[in-house]
């Protein structure tokens, strides 16, 4: 993994395409501006490990759900 | 075709009935392939993995419960499932129960291409939809 150091206002670019733009430094939190293409979906990580979970707690319960269905 | 399911035993699928997944579905990113079977007596799909018995999710239409639902789909994802109109896409979103509450993931529809036989499930980032909305009965 690249690291690199950058102070507030400051951006990196990646490609041709997309910059990163450091914004906001506060209290452990980071507020960046992003520039890309629409095309690149962009997410925050967590949401995709949130939903992961959400669908293994669908399969896990899945039974039940049968279960309620045919009790109506 | 005859796939083991996880509810209904061994159960005969038309090829043409398999959907790919191509990245597989978040928390399962390998399992790639999977049949929507219509749960009898019901609303309900069960969305299970082809070669994966045990993966099988339950999942229904999001406006038999939320009529105003609105799915937020951007022109990549519309691309890479060759959606090419309204009625190539079949949605359904993952229903669960947790603490005895029944849920359904609003914030996460899967889209399915009914035609290309192509599905992802999408995530709606900016959206207001929770991962975890309370349905009263199902």
């Amino acid at each position: 993994m690249l690291v690199i150091k950058r102070k507030r206002g400051q951006s990196v670019l990646i490609g041709d395409d997309i910059e990163i733009f450091i914004s906001e430094i506060d209290n452990g939190y980071v507020k960046i501006g992003i520039n890309a293409p629409k095309s690149y979906k962009i997410i925050r990580k967590e949401l995709i490990d949130e939903i992961g979970k959400e669908n293994m707690e669908s399969i896990e319960s899945a039974g039940n759900i049968l279960e309620r269905i045919k009790k109506g | 075709m005859k796939i083991k399911t996880k509810f209904f035993g061994e159960t005969d699928i038309s090829e043409e009935d398999v959907i790919f997944f191509k990245e597989g579905i978040p928390g399962f990113e390998e399992y790639k392939k999977y049949a929507i079977i219509n749960i009898e007596d019901s609303r309900l799909v069960c969305i299970q993995c082809t070669n994966a018995e045990q993966v099988c999710l339950v999942a229904a239409s999001p406006w038999d419960y939320f009529k105003t639902y609105e799915i937020n789909i951007s022109d990549a994802e519309i691309e890479e499932l060759k959606i090419k109109v309204e009625s190539d896409a079949a949605i359904y979103n993952v229903l669960s129960i947790s603490k005895d509450k029944t849920t359904m993931n609003l914030l996460a529809p899967v889209v399915i291409n009914v035609k290309e036989k192509l599905g992802k499930q999408i995530i709606m980032d900016d959206s207001k939809y929770s991962i975890r909305q309370e349905i009263a009965c199902l």
